[in-house]
């Protein structure tokens, strides 16, 4: 870790997207903070992993104690953690439902809330949330997911709005399905029909993740806020 | 932490708002005089609702900064409470108070 880079924290950060993520945002000059619940195999002397659930209040103020006391500023937040519950919403159980909001919903509110008041500090901040092309297809067989994830881009339209004062831009962005352990256990079927729905037919790939995270993130980027953009042409 | 340092802390904080928002930028018009009594927000309040997120934030931080601790400030307790822990300095500095001591 360095005092002249650029601090980001990306949540959910042991694998998949959130891996590579991190990976990319070293390379690009970034000092990275990663957390999940379990631990990381990322090993970089630009890397460091906090263990946290992105979901309990007291886990996350944690997690930014330790932040705040540490580098005493943040430039970036990937909000990327997140868990999907594919069933039909008449088999869909409370549990499953809670788990998936509180995850993918209260754990973006709790760490941009607590993020944005660390970056406020600078009157600068890059807050980048993760939703889905699920969202706009009103995709059957995911509602937990998909109301979760619409929780999200409302809440990023809000804080936006909310943040802008402090030079905080707030955005997401909806992957298409991407190859990742999130949609190991969806059948091959399905993804192939989600994917005939979108404009451009093929699988999404980690690096087109990155690619519109780099553009937000940019100090350029500083006049564009509220905005999901989806990959694949939805 | 005493009360006295928590109040010295809370008032250099508004007065570090007030200065740079319009108030204290304005040479014609001095910062008012601000005590534990002076109305903060609500009726002929010293700030809206901004200026008092932005208060509260620094008050959290500063707070957060020196005792190494992971206070939060606007909790349900003190959105709930019957007479707004927001409405003065000194009520800002009681409400604070309590919850540094139920840390301990």
């Amino acid at each position: 870790m360095s005092e002249n880079r650029p601090l980001a924290l990306v949540t959910g950060s042991s694998r998949g997207i959130g891996k590579f993520i991190c990976e990319k945002l070293i390379v690009d000059g970034y000092d990275v903070i990663g957390c999940s619940r379990n631990p990381s195999e990322l090993v970089n002397a630009h890397y460091q992993h906090i263990a946290a659930d992105v979901s309990d209040q007291s886990s996350v103020l944690n997690l930014f104690k330790q932040i705040r006391k540490e580098h005493g500023s943040l430039s970036v937040i990937i909000n990327n953690a997140g868990i999907a519950s594919m069933n039909h919403c008449l088999l869909t159980t409370v549990e499953a439902f809670d788990r998936v909001l509180n995850v993918n919903l209260k754990g973006t509110f709790l760490v941009s809330r607590e993020g944005a008041k660390l970056m406020r500090r600078h009157n600068f901040g890059r807050i980048v949330n993760l939703s889905t092309v699920a969202v706009p297809m009103s995709l059957e067989g995911e509602s937990a997911y998909v109301a979760s994830k619409s929780g999200v881009e409302a809440l990023t339209k809000v804080l936006a709005r909310e943040l802008a004062e402090y030079g905080i831009t707030v955005n997401a962005l909806g992957p298409s399905p991407i190859e990742t352990d999130l949609i190991k256990g969806v059948g091959a079927d399905k993804i192939a029909k989600i994917v005939n729905r979108l404009a451009l037919k093929r699988l999404g790939r980690v690096e087109d993740v990155y690619n519109v995270i780099e553009f937000f993130i940019r100090p350029a980027s500083d006049y564009i806020t509220g905005q999901v953009i989806y990959l694949g042409g939805i | 932490m005493e009360r006295s340092q928590l109040l010295t802390l809370v008032l250099e904080q508004i007065e570090e708002h007030l200065q740079q928002t319009q108030i204290g930028n304005d040479a014609s018009q001095p910062l008012p005089k601000i005590s534990e009594d002076t109305p903060l927000y609500g009726k002929d309040g010293l700030v809206d609702s901004l200026g008092l997120v932005s208060i509260v934030l620094s008050v959290e931080q500063a707070i957060n900064d020196e005792l190494d601790s992971e206070i939060v400030i606007a909790d349900d307790r003190a959105m709930s409470q019957k007479s707004s822990p927001f409405g003065t300095p000194g009520r800002l500095v009681d409400y604070t108070m309590l919850l540094i001591n139920e840390r301990k």
